[in-house]
C-alpha cells in the first residue's frame, strides 16, 4: 500500500488533534475509484460512519480527486485512517488488482475483461453476490443550457448527436446553432454506461469533436453556461444545467426522476456499486462496507443527490402502467383486465425485480432487495397489507410462452419472500403486457421483471 | 464608529490596537507568483481591512482582527470589584444578514479586554473603550448559541442574542474559520460563474455588499480577520433567498493563498506553516449547521501547482443547493 502523507498538529478549539504522526497500527482503508460515488457520496458516507463510532474526524484534502480521513476516539488515540482516490471506474480495478484499494467504487459494473484479470491473479470472481454490492442508483441526465427550447430527444436522435452525426439543434427542433458535445473522459464509468446504452446499441462512437472532462461538476457547469451544448452526467450532477426529456423508439416518454429511477425505468438509470475482493477485505473495510450499505445510510444516499434503495410507494400508477399497452398490441384483453383489476386501489412499489433473458434468477441486485424488501413489508405501517407480485417478460418468444416464464420469475419472488416470512397474496405472469421500455434493445432487459404492488 | 477586534484560539493572543476610525492594516504575505492563473490574484501587501464593509456601515459587519497578545489590565482585580460590577447590553438588533448588533456596556470596566465566547468555543477578543463601551457587530454564523462575555478577571455573563430563526430561515451561510497564521480565502461561485467573473464569482477581492446581494437574490462575502500572525480568522459567505433567487448550484473552495501557485517556505513540504488546519461550516434554512474539521495536505516547494490544487473544491466538502 503506497503511504499517505499524514501530518498532525494542535486543531481549532474544541477539535484537537493529538500532535504526533499516526500510529504505524492504525487500520487502513483505502477506497479508488468513480467520481461520480467518490466526489461527494463517499466522503459523506465516511464521515458518517465515524459518527456512528462516535469518532472525531479530520479530512485530509491533497487535491480534488485525494483526500484522507483521520479518526480518532475521544481520547484523541489514532482510531482509523481511510484514504479515497477518485480518479474514475477503471482505477477501481486496478486498485483492487493490484491490491492498493480494498474497496472499488464504479459507477457501471466490472467488464468482463477485468473480471477476467482478476480472477486470472487468483482475486475470485467479482461478479458474485457479496462481492459485487449496489451502492445507490443513479440515472444519466440529458443536459443543456437552461434557456435551449428543446425539451425532449429521443434515443436515435441523442446517439446520433453524440456521434455527430446531428450537428444543429435545428435538426432536434432548436435554434439554428451547432451543437456542442461535452462528454466525460475514457476513464469514466459515467462515459462508459453511456457508451453501453446509448452509442453502442447505434454502433456509433463519440464524435472526435466532444469536448472531455474528468469531473461531472464540470461537464456540467461548461453545458450550463453554453447555449449550444449538451452532455451528459449523473443524476447528482444536473446542478446549473437542465435535464431535457427521452422518448424511446415506439413513443415512450421518460423524465429523469427519483422513482422511475429506483425502478430503472428510465432508459438510462444506472447502478452505482461497490466491490471487493473475496475473502480479503480487512475488518475495516468491511465495516465501512457494510454501514455504506446499510438501511442507515440511504438518508446519506439521498442527502447527497443519489437516489437510495429505500422503498417508496406510488399511488396513482395503475394509469401508467396500463396506458404503457398503447405503444404495443394487447393480445390477451382478459389478462390485461385481471392485471388492471389487481392493480386498481393498489400502491406500487420501487423495487423491482430483473431477470436474464430466458432466466428466472435472480441478479445480485434483486438478491439484496429481498431482503430489503422483506424488511419495508414487515414494518407495522404495512403488516396486514396484501402483497402483490406481477411478473413480465419482453416481447420476444410467443405470448403463452412468455405468460409461463413472467409466471414462474414472479414465483421466485414469492419463494424467497416466504424465505423472509412474506407471503404474496397473488403471483401473477402477465406476460409482454404493460412493458415499462421499448421492446427494442436494453428495453428487452427493463421489461423482464417482477413489479410488487400493495394493498 | 468601528473598533478593534481581538479573536483568540487555541490560547494564543496578538493584540491589534484601533485608533480613531479603526482603520487596521493587515499584512499580507508576499503576493504568490500567479503565471497563467484564471484567477485574479491579490494585489496588494497592505490591505486596509475594513475597506470593503464602507459599502454598508450599518449592515456589514467590520473585520474582527485576530489579536493574539493580551491587553494589560489596568486594575488589579479582586472578587469585590466582580460583585459590583455589571455587564449590561443595549441597541441590540439583527439584521437581514443574520449580523448582530450590539453595545456592552461594563462602566466598571474601561479600557478592559475582554471575550466574546461564542457556541462554548470559538472565542473573540474585544475591548471596552474610556467609558466601559464596545460596539459589536457579529455574525450568527451557527445561528443563536450560548455566548459569554467574559473579562480576564472572571468578570463574566450570558450574552442574549437576538432569536435569529426566523431570519435564517431565509439565508445559507458557508463559513470558512482557522487559527494558524496563513491566509486561507473562500471562494464562492454561484450558478456556474466562472473564475474573474464579477457577477458570480465572489470572493475578499470582489465581495459583493448585502443591498446588492438582496436585490439579486443572491450573495456577499464578510471576513472577520484577517491578522496574519496568530488567532482566529472568518470568511463568512451569506446567500439571500429571495424570490429573485433562481435554482442552482453554488460551489465553494478553499484557496490556499499564502502557499500560491509555486509554494514557497514556510508553506510547503516541512515548512511550519504547510499544512494548515481549519473548519468548514455550512448553515441552510431550517437545517443543523454541518461543521467538518479540515487540513489541506502539504504541497512540495517550487513546483507549480494547477488549478485544481490551488483552488480545492473539495477543501470545503458540499455546496449550496438552491431550490
Amino acid at each position: 500500500m503506497k503511504p499517505y502523507p499524514y501530518i498532525l498538529s494542535p486543531m481549532l478549539l474544541s477539535l484537537v488533534f493529538a500532535s504526533k504522526l499516526a500510529a504505524a497500527d492504525t487500520p487502513q482503508v483505502h477506497i479508488h475509484g468513480s467520481n461520480t460515488i467518490g466526489a461527494e457520496l463517499m466522503p459523506a458516507l465516511i464521515e458518517h460512519y465515524g459518527q456512528t463510532q462516535t469518532w472525531n474526524t479530520e479530512r485530509r484534502v491533497a487535491n480534488n480527486e485525494t483526500s484522507t480521513f483521520v479518526f480518532q476516539n475521544a481520547q484523541q488515540q489514532p482510531t482509523l485512517n481511510v484514504g479515497l482516490q477518485a480518479k474514475g471506474s477503471s482505477t477501481a480495478f486496478k486498485g483492487l488488482l493490484n491490491g492498493s484499494a480494498h474497496i472499488g467504487m464504479a459507477s457501471r459494473p466490472i467488464k468482463d475483461k477485468e473480471a477476467a484479470k482478476l480472477q486470472a491473479a487468483g482475486l475470485g470472481d467479482l461478479h458474485d453476490f457479496g462481492h459485487e454490492r449496489v451502492l445507490a442508483l443513479d440515472g444519466l441526465a440529458i443536459i443543456t443550457h437552461a434557456e435551449n427550447p428543446v425539451q425532449t430527444i429521443s434515443m436515435q436522435s441523442l446517439a446520433k448527436v453524440f456521434s455527430g452525426k446531428i450537428t444543429n439543434w435545428q435538426t432536434l427542433g432548436g435554434q439554428d446553432l451547432a451543437i456542442n458535445v461535452y462528454a466525460r473522459d475514457h476513464q469514466s464509468g459515467t462515459f462508459d454506461t453511456f457508451k453501453s446504452l446509448v452509442l453502442k446499441p447505434s454502433k456509433s462512437s463519440l464524435t472526435p469533436n466532444a469536448k472531455r472532462f474528468s469531473s461531472n461538476e464540470k461537464l456540467s457547469d461548461s453545458v450550463a453556461r453554453d447555449p449550444q451544448g449538451v452532455g451528459f452526467t449523473g443524476f447528482a450532477y444536473i446542478r446549473n444545467a437542465k435535464a431535457i426529456e427521452l422518448e424511446g423508439s415506439c413513443g415512450m416518454r421518460f423524465s429523469p426522476d427519483e422513482f422511475s429511477v429506483k425502478t430503472e425505468e428510465y432508459p438510462l438509470a444506472r447502478r452505482l456499486f461497490l466491490y471487493t475482493i473475496p475473502g480479503s477485505a480487512t475488518a475495516s473495510a468491511q465495516s465501512l462496507l457494510d454501514y455504506s450499505l446499510s438501511d442507515a445510510a440511504q438518508r446519506i444516499i439521498s442527502d447527497t443527490g443519489f437516489v437510495n434503495q429505500d422503498i417508496q410507494l406510488k399511488s396513482g400508477e395503475q394509469g401508467k402502467r396500463l396506458h404503457a399497452n398503447l405503444f404495443h398490441p394487447i393480445q390477451n384483453q382478459t389478462l390485461l383486465r385481471d392485471l388492471s383489476s389487481k392493480m386498481a386501489d393498489a400502491d406500487r412499489a420501487s423495487v423491482i425485480f430483473q431477470f436474464n433473458h430466458g432466466s428466472s434468477q435472480l441478479d445480485n441486485k434483486s438478491l439484496q432487495d429481498i431482503s430489503r424488501l422483506a424488511r419495508f413489508l414487515k414494518r407495522p405501517e404495512h403488516v396486514g397489507k396484501s402483497v402483490k407480485l406481477f411478473g413480465f417478460a419482453d416481447s420476444s418468444g410467443d405470448f403463452n410462452t412468455n405468460q409461463r416464464l413472467s409466471l414462474k420469475r414472479a414465483q421466485v419472488v414469492a419463494t424467497a419472500l416466504e424465505a423472509k416470512g412474506i407471503k404474496a397474496a397473488s403471483v401473477t405472469g402477465y406476460s409482454e403486457l404493460s412493458p415499462i421500455a421499448c421492446n427494442t434493445g436494453k428495453g428487452l432487459d427493463k421489461n423482464r421483471r417482477v413489479e410488487v404492488w400493495l394493498k | 464608529m468601528w473598533k478593534s477586534y481581538e479573536a483568540i484560539a487555541g490560547g494564543a493572543l496578538v493584540v491589534l490596537t484601533a485608533v480613531g476610525l479603526g482603520i487596521v492594516f493587515s499584512i499580507a504575505p508576499n503576493p504568490s507568483a500567479n503565471a497563467g492563473s484564471v484567477y485574479p490574484s491579490h494585489t496588494n501587501t497592505l490591505t486596509p481591512v475594513n475597506a470593503q464593509t464602507t459599502q454598508s456601515s450599518t449592515t456589514q459587519a467590520p473585520n474582527q482582527t485576530a489579536t493574539t497578545t493580551k491587553l494589560a489590565n489596568k486594575r488589579p482585580s479582586t472578587p469585590d470589584s466582580i460583585k459590583s460590577c455589571l455587564i449590561k447590553t443595549q441597541n441590540t438588533t439583527l439584521d437581514s444578514a443574520g449580523v448582530a448588533h450590539f453595545d456592552v456596556l461594563v462602566p466598571c470596566r474601561k479600557q478592559h479586554s475582554f471575550q466574546l465566547i461564542y457556541d462554548e468555543q470559538y472565542v473573540f477578543n474585544y475591548q471596552t473603550d474610556q467609558y466601559g463601551k464596545s460596539h459589536i457587530d457579529f455574525d450568527l454564523f451557527l445561528g443563536t448559541r450560548p455566548t459569554q462575555i467574559r473579562f480576564e478577571d472572571g468578570l463574566n455573563s450570558t450574552l442574549t442574542l437576538p432569536t435569529s430563526k426566523n431570519t435564517l430561515s431565509k439565508l445559507s451561510k458557508a463559513a470558512i474559520i482557522w487559527n494558524s497564521p496563513v491566509n486561507l480565502d473562500l471562494h464562492v461561485h454561484e450558478f456556474a460563474a466562472e473564475a474573474g467573473q464579477k457577477k458570480g464569482h465572489i470572493w475578499q477581492q470582489n465581495p459583493n455588499n448585502q443591498s446588492t446581494a438582496i436585490k439579486t437574490g443572491r450573495g456577499y462575502l464578510t471576513q472577520y480577520s484577517a491578522e496574519h500572525t496568530q488567532g482566529s480568522n472568518i470568511e463568512v459567505y451569506t446567500f439571500f433567498h429571495t424570490e429573485n433567487s433562481r435554482t442552482g448550484i453554488i460551489d465553494l473552495k478553499v484557496d490556499f493563498e499564502s502557499r500560491g501557485t509555486i509554494p514557497k517556505a514556510p508553506f510547503c513540504g516541512k515548512g511550519k506553516h504547510a499544512s494548515p488546519s481549519y473548519q468548514t461550516i455550512l448553515l441552510t434554512p431550517n437545517k443543523a449547521p454541518q461543521r467538518r474539521s479540515m487540513r489541506i495536505q502539504a504541497a512540495p516547494c517550487e513546483q507549480k501547482l494547477s488549478q485544481d490544487v490551488r483552488y480545492l473544491s473539495s477543501a470545503f466538502p458540499g455546496n449550496l443547493k438552491i431550490r
